[in-house]
């Protein structure tokens, strides 16, 4: 069974507010990875769309001019979709299921119907679409929550409660991404500063979270496209970055924060523990990690349990610049949902594929051969994957 | 204040759904002033949050538990921003995750004020909104003053 590889990347551009629908930026983004990748967008016979469908995998089929069709998926783990999805499309080509699949996720964060961060979202109390509605409307609607900052807000609340140094790492992620948004041309926050002053004085929103704790709005879509390694590819004009090994991972009682046994407990450190198994590598064997920041603490936490330090360390390990590009473990070279934009997760595995190419310009880490990529979303719903761009078995 | 004439009516608080047969011991309840939960006898468990069948022994409940109005408050948060019409009538609020057993919580919202902490002992409040009563909580006495 041969490899997969991630052989094409496609992003929109990354607005605040844009006069395309989320339908046209999933296809543009597609698209884009098609031509990426050197091939024709009638080729592709595997479509998975991620996060919200707001457009089925079957239209995209039917504008691509694909006529023979394999693989067609939705899948909707809020900010763990994407990476999901770029797993199951690795899945489904070395199963021979399809050949290539194209894995795309877009959503007009900012200006469209479902903003997170801000607005009245009254209308997301009652309306399904999200797992277990019961809990949702029932148990969790009439407190007014509602919106993720909250449902993480608890669980930061109850870590930081044992972990008080929790605070201070929480400033440096916020600062770390920042700085990588000034070297990245696609980043909404580029150019602009953020000081350690910034972070103190910003105005709590949901306590304990300070506003640059919680990532930005963004409107826009990103896709790649996976192929078995060894797939011909008539123009291809980049290396494969291979798709090692991942999975999901999910916490002990999946639809409900409340009443798992431990509301701090984050499912990837399950996941990370088998991919890691699959590929015979460490954490310390990572030369970046573009780790899912929907919120600064959701960061930390995904470090100590995916094992780059312990529970209660990751103070330490965030410290003196050690997650900043040329530290030990550069995060979120591009910037994140925090400082580069908001595409649910998907900009993060462009990202990890660039670095892998040597094509990430400023930011760059040196001599890069294998890095993670995580996304995080729902009620905890944790995903993985490591890659590299050589094939390490 | 002087109204629009066409002003939209003043938001109202979200309420659980009323048609949702799993939820019909749980709200009954709290038309009382008592929480109650699903119980599954074979097992001897609570089900909570309420669920078609028991997690793990996979048996309906079939009996109902109820639970003192009370417990700790095992984490919280406190919301200057509000994500429903009725909520921002409401800023700061306070939403509580207590712990009224090992391993069993509920949310609520903070009435009556206070500065709370994570092992505050609080008590249930019953607080009707039109047809149907909310579950919410206070500090206990005296908590406040410490």
């Amino acid at each position: 069974m041969g490899m997969a590889a991630i052989v094409g990347v496609g992003e929109t551009d990354y607005t605040r507010g844009t006069a395309l629908s989320e339908r046209r930026l999933m296809l543009d983004a597609a698209i884009l990875a098609c031509a990426d990748a050197g091939i024709a967008p009638r080729d592709v016979d595997g479509f998975i769309t991620t996060y919200k469908p707001y457009i089925d995998p079957t239209e995209v089929a039917s504008i691509f001019g694909s006529r023979d069709m394999r693989f067609h998926n939705h899948i909707g783990m809020g900010g763990a979709s994407a990476t999901a999805g770029v797993i199951q499309a690795a899945a489904a080509v070395r199963a021979g299921i399809a050949e290539r699949v194209v894995v795309v996720c877009g959503w007009k964060g900012y200006s469209g119907d479902i903003r997170l961060g801000s607005g009245d979202q009254e209308r997301l109390v009652e309306r399904p679409g999200r797992p277990n509605q019961s809990i949702r409307r029932n148990l969790e609607g009439p407190y007014g929550l509602i919106v993720p900052m909250q449902l993480f807000g608890l669980q930061a609340m109850r870590w930081l409660h044992d972990y008080p140094r929790g605070q201070e790492a929480m400033e440096e992620v916020a600062l770390t991404m920042r700085s990588h948004a000034h070297h990245n041309a696609k980043a909404i926050m580029r150019g602009r500063s953020l000081t350690r002053e910034d972070y103190r004085q910003a105005k709590p929103i949901v306590e304990p979270f300070r506003l640059f704790d919680i990532c930005q709005e963004s409107d826009g879509a990103a896709a790649v496209l996976v192929t078995a390694a060894g797939a011909s590819r008539e123009n291809a004009s980049h290396k494969p970055v291979y798709v090692l090994a991942g999975g999901q991972g999910h916490s002990e009682v999946p639809d409900d924060i409340a009443n798992r046994p431990d509301i701090t407990e984050f499912g990837i450190g399950k996941a990370a523990a088998n991919a890691f198994r699959m590929t015979g590598l460490k954490p310390s064997d990572m030369d970046f990690a573009q780790i899912y920041d929907c919120f600064t603490f959701v960061v930390l936490r995904q470090l100590e349990q995916i094992g780059f330090c312990g529970p209660r360390e990751v103070a330490d390990f965030v410290a003196d610049g050690n997650i900043g590009l040329g530290g030990s473990l550069p995060i979120n070279t591009h910037g994140g949902l925090h400082s580069q934009a908001h595409i649910q997760g998907m900009n993060h595995m462009v990202e990890a594929v660039r670095q892998l190419r040597g094509a990430a310009g400023e930011a760059q880490v040196a001599d890069a051969k294998v890095g993670l990529v995580t996304g995080y979303g729902g009620f905890c719903d944790g995903s993985i994957a490591i890659l590299s761009n050589e094939v390490i078995s | 204040m002087n109204a629009p004439k066409d002003a939209a009516p003043a938001p109202t608080r979200p309420v659980p759904n009323a048609n949702d047969p799993l939820y019909d011991s749980y709200l009954a309840g709290l038309k009382e002033g008592r929480i109650l939960v699903p119980f599954e006898s074979r097992t001897g468990r609570k089900i909570w949050p309420p669920r078609d069948l028991a997690p793990g022994s996979l048996e309906a409940p079939d009996q109902v538990a109820e639970l003192p109005p009370r417990g700790i408050v095992y984490s919280y948060i406190t919301c200057n921003r509000a994500f429903h019409p009725w909520f921002k009538t409401q800023i700061p609020y306070v939403i509580l995750l207590v712990e009224l057993e090992p391993g069993l919580r509920m949310y609520g919202n903070l009435v009556g004020g206070g500065a709370v902490r994570i092992g505050a002992p609080v008590r249930a409040v019953f607080t009707p909104v039109g047809d149907a009563v909310v579950l919410d909580w206070t500090l206990e006495d005296g908590e406040d003053a410490r």
